[in-house]
């Protein structure tokens, strides 16, 4: 007969820390399964959403084994402990769709091992390893995007553009409509980062790992509640309506930084008290980075802000709850009432940049790079259909007016879900010479930003003087805009046909 | 649940239904008794009787003199052979007067039987102190404390609420002894002079309730009052909260209140019928750990193996054997310690490995404590040792209930942490006192 000494209680509740984790990861993945569903049904890069998540999770994990083995630890049963892969999808659930592999491996690595090992491992860490991913990638890869992906301005970086207000009502539902309005910045089918974007997912995934009790309740329900308050209050100033706030909350990861960053329990405060002053602070600094600092990634840098906080708040609040429940509250109602003053003036103060939007910054757009040559008889042009639409007489030369598919279109059904448009061009060719005099847009459809890097006078003289005879003459496409390129190409060889006929 | 403030309580599995309903066996063939002579953490005790002595059921053997009086009883009838010193189930050693039983148990009553109704107040409190009623809820305060400081009493709170897993001793007594409970009651009214009475009892529990309420027929000033099925429902500031709504900072009587346990209100009772103290006492045995978990009529002073041997044995060869519920019961490495008149339950569970983490500061410790502290800061202020900070964060208002490490997902012996604390704070707070 064996006694066995344990200290009491020997009574433990059945929840374990490892089945907390798993519904935690089980939620995450729900997430990122209705990203999938959008990228594979709506786009071409349902295939990268799959990549993304893949390397991100495989490089925490690995830096985890490779530290836990020169620590000389367990392989496996640290792993078992330490839950890396949560970090591997949040951080690739909040990067860009255009972020490259290897972009993402480095910050998986770095957000590991700079967020969460440094300080320690699981538990120590004072900030969110994916915040810290994500921050590294801001600083470092910002510019390193996959050439071949597509990304367009999503509704947080055009709200930012436009200077956080939309007075004039038609600027306002064709901002919306671009996402195809508000209904739809709730359900998520727009492009953003790969798994922010579906309000309504994300609400349905937090409600139920709040009643799983994976997660608390108080931060995300302070932090959000917070944030719509505010920006009502600064909506109202301006006299814009309730869509304002809703705008806010769904848009720039807001729900799911609070649902699954906020909520991570080792860098946030242990007593509910604290929490709520917590959820406050985040909101709070969120809205300055997004009004004052004009950068639309508020959220992740305010997590980190608050995690950088997060011991101070704690030791103020430290002692017997009951006592200290006071302290909480007058600490939450002062920072409210600062707050609310706060955004009235920044309610008050904010002046449409309407003008700037419609021009997005140009100057500061590097040099072209054109490379990657394709001979005008390359079958790869073929997709990019188009006819003639007119000619005209100019002097002794022919203007020719070409309609032709962008890259928007190619896939014919307009299925990348902007408003894209036909590429127009007008293609001036001597017709005694058959040679190319001039080429230049009549309309641009495709994406801005990428594909007008083909919009340029520079690229204009690719073509100038070309022999429109010869289909294995190589012109060269614009590094960057291939696809755009590609349409322009396709256009001359429509000239080249008709001429030939 | 408010938005500041965790729920400071839970509920926990409690297992009652392994022993709720079935038959309270009887112990009766224990050949020897060992009386422990202790009382709370006292061992300060004048025993009464020499090797030798015969005694009865009821003789007072031995009394506890400091600061407060407790007498202590015999609980067979039979011959005083000496004393022997074991392992208590406060995890000290301590003496025990070793009475041979004769099985005949021969009763002689100590002291006469007392009408409430006509006997004055300082008479009753009197009469309890001689009758030895301590608190039954577990620490064996003697009861006669509360009612001499009592002042400005509205009502005697008492406490039917087993929040404990397992245990069922109290229900089952309630059941059984409903005049004496209903007679001691009025006494503890009379004794602090408190117009009303209220019962708190599990709402979990309809037909105690029912049967309670029978019993409180025609005693107008007597209320059931149920509370929710939450831990640790039965400790006095939780039930006094759920029942009153208010917070003291010390005592009950702060806001008017006395609470007493309610197999300390049956005891009173009885002794004031028959003249009769406390000799045998309903015990749970349960757990996964002994094979046919029952309550178990026994007398004071007899070893924990015969109880579990009386319930069919152990039901594997590594056990944990709290004295007590799971939550606070303290356990023992040897099954030798005894039964002591404040006794209610032993708990046996088996040995499974706990699988422990890292804390993930999830905060479900500071929002379950009962007494709204922060568990997980004390532990991490009690690995730097940080003697200020443990002393901010009110280490010693830690009742030991256990909640912290029950709720604790990563497995932590968060309650141990805290203990270490206690003691850390104690000895340095002593030591400061002395310079
Ligand atoms: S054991 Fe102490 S610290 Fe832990 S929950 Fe109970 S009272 Fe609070
Ligand atoms: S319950 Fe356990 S894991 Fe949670 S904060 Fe407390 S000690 Fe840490």
């Amino acid at each position: 007969m064996k006694f066995t000494y344990r200290p009491s209680p020997n009574y433990r509740q059945p929840r374990k820390t490892r089945g907390i984790m798993m519904e935690l990861t089980i939620g995450l993945l729900a997430v990122a399964a209705f990203s999938c569903f959008y990228y594979f049904t709506k786009t071409d890069y349902g295939l990268r959403v799959i990549e993304l998540l893949f390397v991100s999770v495989l490089f925490c994990v690995l830096t985890e084994a490779v530290w836990a083995y020169f620590t000389k630890e367990k392989v496996l049963e640290y792993l078992k402990h330490s839950f890396p892969w949560v970090t591997g999808i949040i951080l690739a659930l909040i990067l860009p769709i255009n972020a490259t592999l290897y972009a993402t491996a480095i910050s998986a690595v770095l957000a590991i091992f700079f967020g969460k090992l440094v300080f320690g491992g699981f538990g120590q860490n004072v900030f969110n390893p994916a915040g810290v991913g994500r921050a590294f990638f801001m600083t470092s890869f910002a510019t390193s995007v996959a050439a071949d992906v597509v990304s367009s301005p999503t509704p947080i970086t055009t709200m930012s553009t436009l200077g956080w207000v939309i007075k004039d009502s038609s600027l306002l539902s064709s901002t919306l409509s671009q996402f195809g309005g508000l209904t739809n910045l709730f359900v998520g089918f727009y492009p953003g980062s790969i798994g922010e974007t579906s309000a309504l997912v994300i609400l349905i995934v937090g409600a139920v790992l709040i009643w799983r009790k994976v997660i608390d309740w108080r931060i995300p329900v302070v932090y959000v509640g917070c944030i719509f308050i505010f920006t009502a209050l600064v909506g109202a100033m301006q006299g814009m309506g309730l869509w304002y706030p809703l705008y806010h909350v769904f848009t720039g990861g807001v729900l799911f930084g609070a649902v699954f960053m906020l909520t991570d329990p080792v860098t946030n405060p242990t007593a509910p008290g604290a929490r709520v002053v917590f959820g406050i602070g985040a909101a709070i600094i969120t809205l300055l980075i997004r009004f004052l600092g004009n950068l639309p990634e508020g959220v992740v840098f305010s997590i980190l802000i608050m995690n950088m906080i997060n011991p101070m708040i704690e030791a103020w609040m430290d002692g017997k709850q009951i006592h200290t429940i006071k302290k909480s509250m007058v600490t939450s109602s002062i920072l409210v009432v600062l707050a609310l003053a706060l955004f009235t003036g920044v309610g008050l103060s904010l002046k449409p940049k309407a003008a700037e939007a419609e021009v997005p910054e140009e100057p500061e757009e590097p040099a072209l790079v054109f490379g990657q040559p394709i001979a005008l008889n390359s079958t790869s042009l073929d997709p990019y259909k188009g006819e003639i639409t007119g000619t005209s007489e100019s002097g002794s030369y022919v203007v020719y007016t070409v309609k032709v598919k962008g890259y928007g279109l190619v896939d014919d059904d307009g299925s990348h879900g902007l408003s894209y448009d036909y590429n127009i061009f007008d293609i001036t060719v001597d017709p005694a010479a058959k040679t190319l005099v001039s080429i230049a847009y009549q309309q641009f459809g495709d994406t801005k930003n990428i594909g007008s890097k083909t919009e340029n006078e520079d690229y204009y003289k690719v073509f100038e003087g070309l022999d429109l005879t010869n289909y294995d003459n190589m012109v060269d496409t614009v590094s960057g805009a291939t696809c755009t390129s590609k349409s322009m190409i396709s256009a001359v060889r429509i000239v080249m046909d008709a001429l030939g006929e | 649940m408010s938005l500041l403030l965790g729920p400071m309580k839970q509920h926990l599995d409690g297992h009652k239904g392994l022993t709720d309903h079935n038959e309270i066996l009887a112990l009766k063939d224990a050949k020897r008794v060992y009386i422990p002579l202790i009382n709370g953490q006292s061992t300060n005790v004048e025993v009464l009787v020499k090797e030798g002595d015969r005694v009865y059921v009821g003789t007072k053997v031995a009394q506890r003199n400091d600061s407060s009086i407790v007498p202590l009883f015999s609980s067979v009838s039979g011959k005083v052979v000496g004393q022997e010193t074991f392992l208590h189930a406060i995890l000290k050693p301590v003496a025990h007067l070793v009475i041979e039983n004769d099985f005949k148990y021969e009763t002689k009553a100590p002291f006469k039987p007392l009408d409430y109704t006509k006997a004055s107040e300082a008479e009753l409190i009197d009469f309890t102190m001689n009758a030895g009623i301590v608190g039954c809820g577990g620490a064996g305060f003697p009861t006669y404390v509360k009612y001499k400081f009592a002042k400005d009493v509205h009502t005697i709170l008492i406490n039917g609420v087993e929040c404990e897993p397992y245990i069922t001793a109290d229900y089952r007594i309630m059941n059984e002894k409903g005049k004496e409970m209903v007679i001691g009651i009025k006494a503890m009214m009379k004794m602090a002079k408190a117009p009303k009475a209220i019962i708190a009892i599990k709402a979990s529990h309809p037909e105690l309730i029912a049967t309670v309420k029978k019993e409180i027929e025609g005693h107008s000033d007597i209320s059931v009052f149920p509370v929710p099925d939450v831990y640790p429902m039965g400790w006095e500031r939780t039930v006094v909260f759920q029942v009153f709504k208010k917070r003291y900072d010390k005592l009950p009587g702060e806001v008017g209140v006395v609470v007493n346990n309610v197999t300390t209100a049956i005891a009173l009772g009885t002794a004031l019928e028959t003249g009769m103290p406390i000799t045998e006492k309903i015990v749970t045995v349960s757990g996964d750990g002994v094979k046919e978990p029952h309550n178990v009529m026994v007398p004071v002073g007899v070893r924990v193996s015969e109880l579990v041997a009386k319930c069919g044995g152990y039901a594997s060869e590594d056990v944990l054997l709290c004295a007590g519920g799971p939550m606070m019961g303290k356990t023992l490495t040897n099954d030798q310690f005894v039964i002591t008149p404040y006794s209610n339950a032993i708990t046996v569970l088996i040995t499974r490995p706990i699988d422990k983490v890292a804390c993930l500061r999830c905060g479900r410790c500071s929002d379950n404590c009962p007494s709204s502290l922060q568990p997980v800061r004390i532990n991490q202020f009690e690995e730097t040792k940080n003697y200020e900070m443990l002393k901010r964060l009110a280490v010693n208002d830690c009742i030991e209930c256990g909640m912290c490490s029950y709720i604790c997902p990563s497995k932590i012996d968060v309650t141990e942490g805290i203990r270490r604390a206690k003691r850390l704070v104690q000895t340095r707070a002593a030591a400061e006192v002395k310079k």
